[in-house]
C-alpha cells in the first residue's frame, strides 16, 4: 500500500510540475531570485485567509461503486505565506446498497478537522506552491445496516441483521500533500492528497462502522483527497 | 495564457487523481471466512496430545444431533461451530466409537457483524463460560474467548491422562 501512495504522489507532483516550476520562474536566475527578495521587505505576519470548496466529494463518487458523497469547506489563514492554519468543516453522506452482498449502509453527519500546512516553496515568494501538512479529524454520528438475515448452516436458524442508529464517534489524524495554484487574481485551485490513520473509534460493536464522514471507507488507513476552488481575501496590498 | 494552463494542468493532475484513487479503492476481505472456534488437546502435564484411537465429535439440537467431526484418529485438535441463537451449545466428544464420551458445553454471546460491505456480514461469538463431564476430559480452560475470522486456540482441553 505504501508503494501505491508513493508513486501516487510522484505522479502527480511530476503532473503538476509545469504549475509550481513555471518557464518563466525557470527562466529567471539564481542571482535575480535573491535580488527580488532582498528587495522585498519581510510585511506582516498576517497576510488573508484563503475560502475554500472541495469539489472532490462529489466528483469521486461517479466513479467508484460504493458510493458517499462529502461537502467540504475551509478557512485557511496565511501567515508569512508560510504556515497556513486551517479549519476544515463538511458534511458526509451515504445512502447506498452493496451489489455484492445487498448490505444497505446509511450514514449522515457533519465533520470538522483543524490542522497546518506548510509552504515548501515559501522562499521562492509566489502565489504558487507546495505544502505538506498535517490534520486531527473527528466526527459523531449515527449508521443504519440493512443486510440479508445470516443463516445457521448447523442450527438452521436466521438471524436478522440490522442495526439502527448505531452510535459512533470517530477521531483521525491526516498526512497531507498538496498543491495551490492561482488562477486569476485571488482565485485559486489546487489538490491535495491525504493519508488517513485512525486514532479512535467507539464504540466498535458489531463490527463498527464502514463508512466514517470526513474519514472514508474501510477499517485501517485510508487514502483521501480534495479538490479546491478558493478564494483569498487577502489583507495586504501585496500578492500571497 | 498562462492562467489557462494553470487551469488545464490542474484538471489533468485531478483526472489523474481521481484514476489512481478509485484503483486504490479496492478493499481487502479476510482470505479466511470461516468463522469457527478451536480446541487444542493437552495432557494434565501441560503437553500437547494426541488422542489414542478416534474422535468423533456431534452437536446436539432440536431437530437431531449433527456430526461435525466423523471418527476422526489421532486428534490434536478440533475446529467447532457455535449457534447463531442459542446461549449454549452442547457438544458430545465420543472416543474409539462408543468406548466413552463426554459432554461439553459451551456458553457463549453472538455478535451480527458487517465485516464490510464489500466483504459482507457474519455471526461472531465470545464464549464465556465452558463446562464438561469427567469421564475422560479433566478440565476445559478458555484461552481466547473471541471466535471470528482470526483463526485461534480458543478452548483448551486438558485430559486426565497423557494419551
Amino acid at each position: 500500500m505504501s508503494a501505491k501512495i508513493y508513486r501516487l504522489f510522484i505522479i502527480l507532483l511530476i503532473s503538476a510540475a509545469p504549475i509550481l516550476f513555471p518557464q518563466q520562474a525557470m527562466a529567471q536566475s539564481t542571482k535575480a531570485v535573491s535580488a527580488a527578495q532582498e528587495e522585498k521587505p519581510e510585511g506582516p505576519t498576517f497576510r488573508g485567509i484563503y475560502l475554500s470548496a472541495d469539489m472532490f466529494g462529489y466528483i469521486y463518487p461517479i466513479f467508484v461503486k460504493d458510493k458517499y458523497y462529502s461537502t467540504e469547506i475551509s478557512a485557511t489563514v496565511n501567515l508569512k505565506n508560510r504556515f497556513f492554519p486551517v479549519i476544515e468543516a463538511g458534511f458526509g453522506h451515504t445512502d447506498m446498497v452493496s451489489q455484492l452482498y445487498e448490505i444497505g449502509y446509511r450514514a449522515n453527519a457533519p465533520y470538522y478537522r483543524i490542522g497546518m500546512d506548510y509552504n515548501m516553496q515559501y522562499k521562492n515568494g509566489k502565489p504558487n506552491y507546495i505544502y505538506l501538512g498535517a490534520r486531527l479529524g473527528y466526527t459523531t454520528f449515527k449508521y443504519d445496516v440493512n443486510a440479508p438475515s445470516l443463516h445457521d448452516p448447523i442450527w438452521g436458524d436466521a438471524v436478522p441483521m440490522q442495526l439502527t442508529d448505531m452510535p459512533c464517534q470517530a477521531i483521525w489524524a491526516e498526512a497531507v500533500a498538496g498543491v495551490r495554484a492561482e488562477i486569476t487574481k485571488n482565485f485559486y485551485m489546487g489538490w491535495s492528497l491525504r493519508y488517513k490513520y485512525p486514532l479512535r473509534k467507539t464504540p466498535m460493536s458489531n463490527g463498527g462502522p464502514w463508512y466514517i464522514p470526513g474519514f472514508g471507507a474501510g477499517s485501517g488507513n485510508v487514502i483521501g483527497a480534495t479538490y479546491n476552488i478558493t478564494y483569498y481575501l487577502n489583507f495586504t496590498k501585496r500578492r500571497p | 495564457m498562462y492562467r489557462f494552463r494553470h487551469i488545464a494542468y490542474l484538471l489533468g493532475t485531478t483526472l489523474c487523481l481521481i484514476a489512481s484513487m478509485t484503483a486504490c479503492s479496492s478493499e481487502d476481505c479476510p482470505i479466511n471466512n470461516t468463522v469457527a472456534g478451536k480446541m487444542v488437546f493437552y495432557s494434565h502435564l501441560g503437553d500437547a496430545v494426541a488422542i489414542n484411537g478416534t474422535l468423533s465429535v456431534s452437536v446436539v439440537r432440536p431437530q437431531g444431533d449433527s456430526v461435525v467431526l466423523n471418527l476422526k484418529s489421532n486428534a490434536s485438535d478440533i475446529t467447532f461451530p457455535l449457534s447463531y441463537t442459542h446461549e449454549t451449545d452442547t457438544f458430545i466428544f465420543d472416543y474409539n466409537a462408543g468406548l466413552a464420551y463426554d459432554t461439553l458445553y459451551l456458553s457463549h454471546i453472538n455478535t451480527p457483524t458487517l465485516v464490510s460491505v464489500a466483504c459482507g456480514t457474519a455471526m461472531f461469538h465470545t464464549l464465556t463460560k465452558v463446562q464438561s463431564t469427567h469421564h475422560v476430559i479433566d478440565t476445559l480452560i478458555i484461552k481466547s474467548p473471541e471466535i471470528n475470522y482470526d483463526e485461534r486456540e480458543n478452548i483448551q482441553v486438558i485430559y486426565h491422562t497423557a494419551n
